[in-house]
């Protein structure tokens, strides 16, 4: 097992250099100079200032020099500095992380307490009137957008009644309630789609393996119903959940760029989307690899959850 | 061990009362589907004694699995249709509210399932398999349970226990697997096991050995068994009684002795027919009963086998034979025309000059693979005339 584990690390480490080598050519390959990209539209553009920037950014190395220097920096943390305003990308990335992170991991956190136990009891009693309510709430679920579910949330809950903030962001370190109530709305309005997904994931898979000889040689056994549906049929009907909520997880952690605009929250998608109005190559570039590599991580953490879960994976290898 | 300890000086311990330990009556299983009403069970009666053993023999699709699962009451779901009356110990089960039936299942009655492949949970380690139950019934900690399973791994002789109890199924061979499978329904000490085809999914070497553990551990614990089996083979030496069952009913019983002596089923002589035997030369065609199993929701009329009957006479057609005794014993069998009788002689010379196909394969040996198209209208076809025949010679 240790030895499948090390074999997926090496394989991360080179998904990792692939994907930021093709985010650093393609973005090379964008028309237009480069200067001019690097530029502010309204800078001053003199031969000095364009010396300088190419000195900077090693514009007159080959390309594949430039590529290793920026891994040489990225490596040790330095994902360049910005052209507007002198950002560094990393610091972004330090700041806004922990709120797209929160807000991602609360959302699927929500989905799945919720997606689970739905599943669970729409595969154990299929056709009953239960399961009927929940597929139909599911239904509405995965046909509303998740803009539509923000607005209906912000219009009830903080205009209506004002129980929660419409807008902004309160860090976890400055008041946790006060944190508690900013992640609650964005992370809902993520989390219905979610539920919806997760919930028919579950209840097919369960479906399938509450058919398996094996439940019914543990219900044999005189094993209470909840103990065979836990302890015995979730585990193998969850590794289609497990890979959906790692894209998931994926994609939200490279900002969800709709639900942090409507809400206001200083997160990574929000400043990518600004990023490529204004042009800001470098910041682009940063969090381009930044969320390729999320990704990339988070696959590689699903994969070895399959061997967890699983043990027959271990032995057969994936 | 004594010499003494075989199946005919087993001797009920002190203290267990004397009641046979399962009694069914016109047991009925009968499932509501899209199609209709499959009557897979359709009123079957058997008595059992504690320590013994009953071989229940069939076809696929004979009803074989679903009667073991119905007097566990293990088939789950809307559709299920159940009636008649099944005494454990003198308690009727069927009334016993669906919601209590786990605290007897593993503990009074348990079931070793046919595909050690599928039975075991492959994400669950042997262990916790094994344990599970033993501490649910019986409230026995984690690490005393531990001991129990070790010693019964054991006992199933699964080598190296110890290691095995922290192994996944797909770790095991399937011999060991189906030995877990066993220790598993051993685990709580069961009074009557259910072996359904426990030896089916099997490699053949391995087969006897799973069917000799079997049967060491039912003698030791007296445990009663009911081996649920598609081959005669399998029950010949280790049933005390068979029972052959067809389309949901059972067309014969017998002690084991008197059943391979003196059988009078066509269709047991079917069965018997179909298990290869040693003597014959190799690539010799295996005798397989002609025609297909009976649909369930439809029945034929009269007698379910008739269709594929080597004997059948017209009575056979129309109405279905009621299980009579045989006169001064304990075999029973349901048939118009049973085998050994001269009518039934007089049907098959009868069925043989009409050609009736499976009367045509038997009489030259011959496989009926290649008749199972129509052979149903086309042999009822040819028994009415060759009784029209008859008659029309007769007068």
């Amino acid at each position: 097992m240790a030895k499948l584990i090390l074999s997926r690390l090496v394989r991360l480490i080179l998904t990792l250099l692939a994907v930021s080598a093709l985010t650093f050519f393609l973005l090379k390959q964008l028309p237009g100079s480069e200067i001019d990209a690097l530029l502010p539209p309204n800078a001053p553009r003199d031969p000095e200032t364009i010396a300088l920037l190419e000195e900077r950014f090693n514009l007159n190395d080959p390309l594949p020099v430039q590529y290793f220097k920026w891994l040489g920096n990225a490596v040790q943390g330095d994902l360049g500095t910005s052209a507007f305003g002198g950002l560094s990308v990393s610091g972004q990335i330090k700041d806004r992380l922990p709120i797209t992170a929160e807000l991602a991991f609360v959302s699927v956190f929500f989905a799945l307490i919720i997606a689970v136990p739905l599943g669970i009891i729409g595969a154990y009693r299929p056709k009953s009137k239960t399961d009927s309510i929940i597929s139909g709430i599911n239904q509405v679920f995965i046909s509303s957008p998740n803009y539509l579910v923000a607005a209906v949330l912000l219009y009830v809950l903080s205009v209506r009644y004002g129980l929660l903030p419409t807008v902004g962001w309160t860090r976890l370190g400055d008041s946790i309630t006060g944190n508690l109530k900013s992640v609650i709305m964005p992370a809902l309005s993520l989390a219905l789609l979610e539920i919806a997904i997760y919930t028919r994931l579950i209840k097919t898979d369960m479906s399938a393996t509450l058919q398996e000889d094996f439940i019914l040689s543990a219900r044999a056994k005189g094993l209470p119903n909840r103990y065979v549906l836990f302890r015995h049929a979730l585990r193998p009907s969850s590794l289609s959940l497990i890979t959906v909520l790692g894209l998931n997880l994926g994609a939200l952690l490279g900002g969800t760029v709709v639900i942090e605009f409507i809400f206001g929250l200083p997160g990574i998608g929000g400043k990518l989307l600004q990023s490529v109005f204004s042009r800001d190559v470098v910041m682009v570039q940063g969090l381009a690899v930044f969320i390729s590599m999320s990704y990339v991580v988070i696959n590689t953490l699903i994969d070895i959850a399959y061997l967890v879960v699983d043990p027959r994976t271990r032995s057969r290898g994936v | 061990m004594a010499k003494s300890d075989t199946k005919t000086a087993r001797l009920v311990p002190p203290g267990l009362p004397n009641e046979p330990l399962l009694q069914v009556k016109d047991l009925k299983t009968h499932f509501q589907v899209p199609a209709g009403i499959v009557r897979a069970v359709n009123g079957v009666s058997l008595t059992l004694d504690r320590g013994k053993t009953l071989g229940v023999v069939g076809e696929s699709g004979s009803g074989k699995t679903v009667l073991a699962r119905s007097i566990m009451r293990l088939n789950l779901g809307d559709h299920v249709i159940a009636s008649g009356s099944a005494k454990f110990e003198g308690k009727e089960l069927l009334d016993i509210p669906m919601s209590d039936m786990p605290d007897l299942w593993g503990v009074e009655m348990a079931m070793v399932f046919q595909d050690p492949m599928t039975s075991l949970n492959p994400v669950v380690k042997i262990g916790r398999q094994v344990t599970e139950h033993i501490r649910h019934h019986h409230g026995t900690s984690k690490s005393d349970a531990k001991d129990a399973a070790i010693a019964l791994l054991k006992s199933v002789r699964i080598p190296e226990a110890e290691a095995r109890f922290n192994a996944y199924p797909h770790e095991l061979s399937g011999g060991m697997r189906q030995r877990v499978s066993i220790a598993i329904a051993l685990a709580c000490g069961p009074k009557l096991l259910f072996a359904d085809e426990p030896t089916t999914a099997l490699d053949v070497t391995v087969q006897h050995s799973i069917l000799n553990l079997l049967a060491q551990q039912q003698r030791e614990r007296y445990m009663a068994m009911i081996m649920v089996t598609h081959d005669l083979g399998v029950v010949a030496g280790r049933a005390d009684e068979i029972m052959v069952m067809y389309a949901g009913k059972v067309v014969e019983r017998a002690p084991t002795k008197t059943l391979f002596e003196d059988m009078r089923h066509p269709y047991t002589e079917a069965l018997m027919r179909s298990i290869p035997k040693v003597s014959e030369r190799s690539h010799t065609r295996l005798s397989a009963i002609a025609g297909r199993p009976p649909d369930l929701i439809n029945p034929p009329n009269g007698c379910s086998f008739s269709p594929r009957c080597a004997y059948a006479g017209p009575r056979c057609f129309e109405e279905a034979p009621p299980l009579v005794d045989v006169p001064g014993s304990d075999h029973q069998f349901a048939c118009w025309l049973p085998v050994g009788s001269e009518e039934g002689k007089e049907a098959f010379e009868r069925n043989l000059a009409a050609r009736v196909p499976q009367a045509v394969a038997i009489a030259e040996g011959r496989v009926t693979e290649d008749l199972t198209g129509d052979l149903e209208q086309a042999a009822a076809e040819a028994v009415a005339e060759a009784a029209a025949a008859e008659e029309a010679e007769g007068t």
